[in-house]
């Protein structure tokens, strides 16, 4: 009884920290402040607004990248079995 | 401990601030939705923990209570994901209470099973700690009335034309 609990406290604190890193790196979180920082952009004048936009789409297409980046890293390679070389 | 008429009253009163929190939070049209979920569950919990508590012994009591208070957490950080709402800043803060709550009744575990095995020797810190929960239950109920975003004249606003 006493090491399940123990065991259930343990699971939950590593799962806090998990969730916290795991929307700290996702995209689909971003995406409010992403539609804010658009519309504040778009009520400056036009003549000012092109750099802050530059700024905007290059912020928005890191935080994609860097979401595809992950799932690319998440493969684990083996050097020795590694025979994709051959086939292509 | 604590003079439990007195421990009763506290225990009431925190339990009428939350349905309160929860009913303003709920009712609020721009209200912050990750502090929502956590009102509900602390709300929840906060009556079922009563029956969890009561089927505990001496030797598990403290850290039963203690998983009692992280269940709440969990759940939430469970519906926080399928919903796919952010943690807001102010649920972060209730989270550090809970977990400084959960690490006081494992301390309390730890000194009364393994090193005392009874409580007269350690009254006192029994006691400092029943206050040092009570105080950090209220500060999260501070946390979740300002989390909760009420507009004083949209939630109020027609009171005052009484006056």
């Amino acid at each position: 009884m006493e090491i399940a609990i123990w065991t259930f406290i343990v699971f939950i604190l590593v799962s806090l920290f998990k969730t916290l890193k795991y929307e700290k790196n996702k995209a689909i979180y971003n995406e409010e402040e992403l539609i804010k920082r658009y519309f504040e952009i778009k009520k400056i004048s036009p003549d000012c607004r092109v750099l802050e936009f530059k700024a905007w789409e290059i912020s928005a297409k890191k935080i994609l990248e860097q979401n595809e980046e992950r799932k690319v890293g998440n493969i684990i390679k083996l050097k020795v079995f590694d025979n994709t070389k051959r086939l292509f | 401990m604590i003079n439990l008429e007195l421990a009763h009253f506290i225990a009431k009163f925190y339990l009428l601030a939350y349905f309160i929190c929860f009913a303003v939070s709920f009712s609020n049209k721009y209200n912050n939705k990750s502090n929502l979920i956590i009102i509900t569950y602390a709300l929840v919990f906060s009556v079922l923990n009563q029956y969890i508590k009561s089927s505990l012994d001496f030797y598990t009591f403290y850290l039963g209570s203690a998983a009692s208070c992280l269940n709440c957490i969990f759940l939430s950080l469970i519906t926080h994901l399928s919903m796919k709402v952010k943690h807001s800043k102010t649920t972060i803060y209730i989270y550090i209470f809970y977990i400084l709550i959960a690490l006081s009744y494992m301390l309390i575990h730890r000194i009364r099973v393994v090193i005392f095995d009874s409580d007269e020797h350690i009254l006192w810190l029994i006691n400092t700690q029943s206050v040092f929960t009570l105080t950090l239950y209220f500060l999260s109920i501070c946390v979740f009335i300002y989390g909760s975003n009420i507009l004083w004249k949209s939630q109020f606003g027609r009171l005052s034309s009484l006056f």
